[in-house]
């Protein structure tokens, strides 16, 4: 089953800069994917298209086998409900504690208080950090910080999982531990998309590598390193 | 059930977390709503006081000592069939130095006094003080003589006629300086409630990426709000109140001294005072939840 379908999709901003060109592109349901390149290849563009935080100017986005390309704006939160996002700086709420953190994806989907008691603390063993539950993120070093964003973009189980950089701010050491998490929830059946330029990561996970440069598909290879 | 629970604790929570956002917000609508009303309060107060001047505007016409019983009895009838007259009240010369002498209790002036040199008259009071002048106008003749038994018309035409313009000037004046004091408000506790939503626009991102749907992100903030503009205004009818209320009598109390006026409408006696509050409490709630739901649309497009 194809998760994420590209056809000819095009994406020119404002001040007719082109971010992507004419991308073609299938992932498959359950793959993880590198996507790689080069800082303003247009790979954080792609994962702003596919969350709708902008709109493509040519072509179409399937998602499950769904246009998504003209997508109500009422139906964009759906949407968001079944991919789940981790960035380079966390975006954590300062204000509330890992657990809530966490919670806060549920609650804002409106699930039930007693199903939050039970999925957070079972998503936060997931990722490692069931003992700081009580902890606010600025007590947590950045790889702590990075889990729980993972644990908040992954309680509800969706589909899809797409990290911007995740290990962006990381240690090599902290970025392994990282890469583990995102290796377990891609087991489970997850569709794991990552963009990337950590060279080190790339090339000892061998995966599916999809490389950009000035915002067209220059690479797509199977169990590929980063390139040179 | 679930989403009511999570909208009052998330907004309570969030009062909690932002407290100095929500001080600042609360502290800005209760300030500026005071000023708003202690000002509304004046200028009612100011036109009580007007209209109280105005309603002792009287005319006294003072009557011959020579004249006859039906002369006297004709002028009164047609005066009372006036359709400007209020109230016409007879005095006569007995009463009239009665009342002299009730005024000067004590005085020398009493001791020489020899008879009764007080004349007659008829006080009278109109429904309409300004056609005072018309109503005088009748009791001359063509030539400007006074009309057969009358011997003076007295009333302060020089006095009433600058009352009523300075009335229609301070109206205005008084207008304009609320609505302006109104928008000042407006926009300034627009602007604190705005820079509180700015700070939290991280967390608005936050709510956007995992799935909110706009109105669930809206309504804690439109909660917010209402609870800010609500409290701020509730603390600035409760300022108002005492500290107004203390000033405003005071203020008062000056001006009934100093023009010696009998009766006046007392601030905080009246149900006027009481709809001031009420508006305040209205306002402070709507531009508090307006200044969310614009706030929100510009800076996180919901």
């Amino acid at each position: 089953m194809n998760m994420i379908e590209f056809r000819n999709v095009s994406k020119i901003y404002e001040d007719n800069t082109a971010a992507l060109k004419n991308i073609n592109l299938v992932i498959k349901k359950g793959e993880f994917l590198f996507l790689v390149g080069p800082s303003g290849s247009g790979k954080t563009t792609f994962i702003r298209l596919l969350i709708k935080e902008l709109d493509e100017s040519n072509g179409s986005i399937y998602i499950a086998g769904r246009n998504v390309s003209n997508l109500k704006a009422n139906r964009v939160p759906q949407l968001r409900r079944n991919i789940g996002c981790v960035f380079q700086d966390f975006k954590l709420l300062p204000n509330k504690t890992v657990f809530e953190n966490v919670a806060f994806t549920l609650e804002v989907i409106g699930r039930p208080g007693y199903e939050i008691k039970i999925q957070v603390p079972q998503v936060l063993k997931l990722v490692g950090l069931y003992v700081k539950l009580n902890s606010y993120p600025h007590q947590l070093s950045a790889g702590e910080q990075q889990r729980v964003s993972i644990a908040r973009a992954f309680v509800n189980r969706p589909p899809i999982l797409l990290a911007d950089e995740p290990t962006g701010n990381l240690d090599p050491g902290t970025s392994e531990g990282i890469m583990k998490i995102l290796s377990r929830i891609n087991l489970i059946g997850t569709t794991v998309l990552m963009a990337t330029h950590d060279r080190n990561i790339v090339n000892s996970m061998r995966r599916r590598v999809v490389e950009l440069e000035e915002g067209e598909i220059i690479r797509d290879q199977k169990r590929g390193v980063y390139g040179d | 059930m679930v989403r009511s629970r999570y909208f009052f604790s998330e907004t309570f929570i969030s009062l909690k977390r932002n407290f100095f956002m929500g001080f600042t917000a609360i502290t800005t609508v209760a300030i500026t709503l005071f000023i708003v009303g202690f000002f509304v309060l004046i200028v009612y107060d100011v036109q009580g006081i007007i209209m109280s001047i105005k309603s002792e505007v009287e005319l006294a016409v003072y009557l011959e000592d020579e004249i006859s019983e039906e002369l006297k009895d004709f002028i009164e009838q047609e005066i009372i069939d006036w359709e400007e007259t209020d109230t016409v009240k007879y005095v006569s010369k007995e009463q009239a130095l009665e009342r002299f002498k009730e005024q000067n209790e004590g005085s020398d002036i009493l001791k020489e006094i020899e008879g009764n040199p007080l004349p007659a008259s008829f006080e009278i009071t109109l429904k309409s003080p300004e056609k005072i002048d018309q109503v005088a106008l009748r009791f001359y003749d063509k030539d400007g003589n006074f009309i057969e038994g009358i011997n003076d018309v007295i009333y302060g035409k020089n006095y009433v006629n600058k009352l009523f313009s300075i009335t229609a000037i301070i109206g205005t004046i008084a207008f304009l300086i609320i609505i302006v004091l109104l928008l000042a408000a407006i926009v300034l506790i627009f602007n604190t409630i705005r820079l509180s939503i700015y700070a939290r626009r991280k967390e608005i991102e936050v709510m956007k990426l995992v799935g909110a749907t706009n109105w669930f992100v809206r309504i804690p903030f439109l909660f917010e709000g209402f609870f800010e503009g609500f409290v701020g205004s509730i603390i600035s009818i409760i300022l108002l109140y005492f500290i107004g209320n203390f000033l405003l009598i005071k203020g008062e109390r000056v001006i009934v001294d100093t023009m010696r006026i009998k009766e006046l409408a007392i601030v905080g006696s009246s149900s006027v005072v009481l709809y001031v509050y009420i508006g305040m409490a209205v306002l402070g709630g709507l531009i508090g939840i307006l200044s969310s739901g614009i706030a929100l649309r510009r800076y996180v497009k919901i």
